[in-house]
């Protein structure tokens, strides 16, 4: 009888690990993301690992930065805690990004080749993936690998933002903030963010991200508040972002987390309970 | 029969369960199994604080050291 249980168990554990990884497998992608790409650069982004996203043959260089962009960042506890913190809704699993923005995002790692991407095409529709699900949903989020390499394409056409503003945020984990007058009349940006070269080692974590892009701003910071406070035009998103890498239990946080409820535990269990002992 | 004093410890109790609370939380958070969020960290650390506090004061005793010392009775006075 405990044969049978065991055997179950073990096919049980068996399909749950082979199950969705086949279900993914047979997931075909409808959206080709190479047509986001220049033809010049294609060479460089060969779908290595056959899973219908790009892969990346060499780093492309960081994105234009503007004039108002923070290149500091928070130099105190208190700032960067105040910066990282927001009006952050934990129970809002979706995912949204209203106005005109419209872009890719590819998320590669150490090796280039890639982990996740999604598109957005400006008009109504939500975040996508390329196999037509909706992306950056509590279940369904970007996954970026904290060693690798992001690399965005971004634009606002047909419109042209001049004296813009924006904010990305992070809970918890960073904030950046930037904008340009825009004198030249750009409306598009490419570029890359090196995580592995950004953070100071790598972690894991599911995360809420938030930001804000405003036309006609000016030089003060954007300000968190409701989509519909910022003046028009603008682009506003909120989703879920999901940092992955190594075995969590062998990244610093992991480590730290597992000494921390050992320690907790057994302190606990055999130092805290309340104690009898002989009267004198 | 000898008779037995109860020590509590909820200080003790606070401190561990403070680490825990820290640990378990920034464990949960680290496997994905939660959102990354430094409220829901406070929340985690502060209930099982509180649970610390609790357990020291009024988990189940543990039972005294050793055998008891019996009172023995002072020697006869010397008779001249």
């Amino acid at each position: 009888m405990r044969r049978w249980r065991n055997l179950l168990l073990v096919m049980g554990l068996l399909a749950l690990i082979v199950f969705p990884s086949a279900a993914l497998a047979q997931e075909e992608p409808k959206v080709d993301l190479m047509q986001f790409i220049p033809e010049q650069f294609r060479a460089d982004f060969a779908d290595r690992n056959g899973d219908g996203i790009p892969d990346l043959g060499k780093i492309p260089p960081e994105g234009v930065a503007g004039i108002w962009d923070d290149k500091v960042g928070e130099v105190t506890d208190e700032g960067f805690l105040a910066a990282v913190s927001g009006d952050f809704n934990p129970g809002d699993e979706g995912s949204a990004l209203t106005g005109a923005c419209k872009g890719v995002v590819i998320s590669y790692d150490a090796d280039g080749l890639s982990v996740d991407a999604m598109f957005d095409t400006g008009g109504p529709d939500p975040l996508m993936d390329i196999y037509g699900n909706q992306k950056m949903t509590k279940s369904n989020p970007l996954e970026v690998d904290t060693r690798g390499v992001l690399v965005y394409y971004g634009s606002s056409q047909p419109e042209t933002f001049h004296d813009h503003r924006w904010f990305i945020k992070a809970e918890g984990v960073f904030k950046d903030d930037g904008g340009d007058p825009n004198p030249n009349d750009k409306n598009r940006n490419a570029g890359s963010v090196d995580f592995g070269n950004l953070l100071p080692f790598p972690f894991t974590a599911l995360i809420q991200t938030e930001g804000a892009w405003v036309d006609n701003w000016g030089a003060t910071e954007l300000p968190e508040m409701a989509d519909a406070d910022y003046p028009t035009p603008n682009c506003v998103g909120h989703g879920w972002v999901k940092f992955v890498g190594p075995s969590p239990l062998l990244t610093p946080p992991g480590i730290l987390a597992l000494a921390l409820v050992a320690a907790g535990f057994t302190g606990v269990l055999f130092n805290a309970r309340p104690a009898l002992s002989w009267k004198e | 029969m000898p008779e037995t004093i109860l020590k509590r410890h909820p200080i003790r109790g606070a401190i561990w369960g403070l680490l825990f609370g820290a640990g378990l939380g920034l464990l949960l958070m680290v496997l994905s199994i939660v959102p990354l969020s430094i409220p829901t960290l406070i929340i985690y650390t502060a209930a099982a604080t509180v649970v610390g506090i609790l357990w020291g004061l009024f988990a189940p005793a543990k039972r005294p050291k050793g055998a008891a010392r019996v009172a023995t009775p002072p020697p006869p006075a010397p008779t001249s």
